[in-house]
């Protein structure tokens, strides 16, 4: 695979094999404007800079110079990305938790949320009846919905024996990281 | 429909490089869904690597309980069990990469074994020319006593004629013995497979997903096209895909630009069913 690519180049002052596509065609480049392809070829210079520890990373070819440089402070050199437009950082910004944190409010319900940027299906697929309803009493390990993210299915559990007070997404709606998705109060019994 | 050699396990295992992928590979001639029974199989703790394999399925299905084409005796339909979760502060980058990372490993062993180009399609679709030959699933549970699992499912259309799917999947699925116009060793193809998987799902463990990501991007033929996503719950966006965020969502930027200068509307799409416009 391409990625399998000699990682012994760290230090500075060593050659990196570049890759093909950084160095670009033989043929005289436009000078103007960035073309979407040279977009890509700094997007992968920043990659190549972080994978190899460097602090700045310099290419000259056939008269155009592109520098890079990678301030050591720093943590992250390309900027972060919110998710679909709507509030809230992406998933990777934020401290990621375990599926379906129990976290008591002060009316003594236990609020179920959602451990990752994703969409919200209360049914196993769109013909099937919902996991539960509000109403329902439901065990612990007791599947409550489903979040999905990059064609990934997440059963989402419920932590705790009780009864779903409150169904607070509707299915098909995106959810963030976070987000309350079921109110359970855990002193109900059947 | 061609005849295809049989799966065979120890042909597989043979071939394959992987360590940890495929030591426990359950073979069935006929099953309901691999990704049902591998998700079963993992509630039991069964061990990281696990394989389950099928001949034909009767209950195939892809994202949404969409029906998965799963006829006997050409294909690929196989589940794995992987028990490779880090902690709370990386799963949410495991969890995203995860798919992705599958479509990479699929892509490059496809074309290892068939020698002819696969693209890419954001998530994790692989086609040839511009339809499908592969789709990948994959389902994140907990099991009581072993803890949080993923299941990897993937179907590949290997040796089977393009007519014998569908009418409705004819314009959109093809095989890879259709576009190559040679038969594949299933046993090799699938051996492939585990051997590139078991790479990356250790690198993703170890390293995080900086890599995966960097082998990805190289690979997405979705990264500049004209695409129209389709959203869950109807709504349509069309623009230019610009480029695969470090969470691996799809950053499109609205198309046509706005006349009156102002910044194009972007979106940054981790559900979302994709199609690459012709432009």
């Amino acid at each position: 695979m391409s990625r399998k690519k000699s990682r012994s180049a760290k230090t500075r002052g060593t050659p990196i094999v570049l890759p093909q596509s950084l160095l670009g065609s033989k043929s005289s480049p436009d000078a103007g404007a960035l073309a979407a392809a040279q977009h890509k070829q700094i997007q992968d210079m920043i990659d190549l800079l972080k994978r190899n520890h460097l602090t700045e990373l310099e290419i000259e070819r056939a008269g155009v110079r592109i520098r890079v440089r990678h301030e050591v402070a720093v943590k992250t050199v390309s900027a972060t990305v919110t998710d679909q437009g709507s509030a809230g950082g992406p998933a990777l910004s934020q401290p990621a938790a375990p599926a379906s944190v129990p976290a008591e409010d002060t009316t003594g319900l236990i609020t179920i949320t959602s451990p990752i940027v994703g969409t919200f299906y209360r049914s196993p697929s769109p013909d099937a009846d919902p996991y539960v309803e509000e109403g329902d009493y439901v065990k612990k390990g007791q599947v409550l919905c489903i979040v999905e993210a990059m064609k990934l299915m997440n059963e989402i559990e419920s932590e705790v024996d009780g009864r779903i007070t409150k169904i607070l997404v509707e299915s098909t709606k995106p959810v963030e990281y976070g987000q309350a998705l079921f109110l359970i109060d855990p002193k109900a019994t059947p | 429909m061609q005849p295809s050699s049989p799966l065979n396990v120890h042909s597989i295992r043979s071939l394959s490089a992987a360590q940890a992928l495929g030591r426990r590979i359950e073979l069935y001639d006929r099953i309901g869904s691999t990704n049902r029974e591998a998700f079963a199989l993992a509630q039991q703790d069964v061990e990281h690597g696990t394989v389950v394999l099928a001949d034909a399925q009767t209950e195939g299905r892809g994202r949404l309980a969409r029906q998965w084409f799963s006829p006997p005796g050409v294909n690929l339909y196989c589940s794995v069990v992987i028990r490779k979760a880090p902690g709370a502060d990386r799963l949410a980058e495991w969890l995203s990469w995860l798919p992705l990372m599958t479509a990479l490993a699929a892509a490059e062993s496809i074309e290892t074994v068939a020698g002819a180009p696969v693209l890419l399609k954001w998530p994790n679709d692989l086609l040839m020319g511009d339809r499908k030959i592969g789709g990948i699933l994959c389902e994140s549970g907990q099991a009581a006593r072993s803890g949080p699992f993923q299941v990897i499912g993937i179907g590949m259309n290997v040796n089977g004629d393009r007519d014998d799917f569908p009418q409705e999947l004819r314009e959109s699925a093809t095989t890879i013995r259709h576009e190559t116009g040679r038969p594949v060793d299933r046993n090799r193809l699938l051996a492939q497979f585990l051997s590139e998987l078991d790479v990356c799902v250790e690198e993703l463990a170890r390293q995080g997903s900086e890599r995966v990501a960097l082998a990805y991007r190289r690979r997405c033929s979705t990264i500049g096209k004209s695409v129209k996503a389709t959203l869950t719950d109807g709504g349509e966006f069309t623009g230019v895909a610009e480029a695969v965020g470090g969470d691996g969502s799809l950053t499109v930027v609205r198309h046509p630009l706005p006349a009156d200068g102002r910044p194009p509307e972007i979106q940054h799409f981790r559900v979302a069913d994709i199609v690459h416009l012709r432009s």
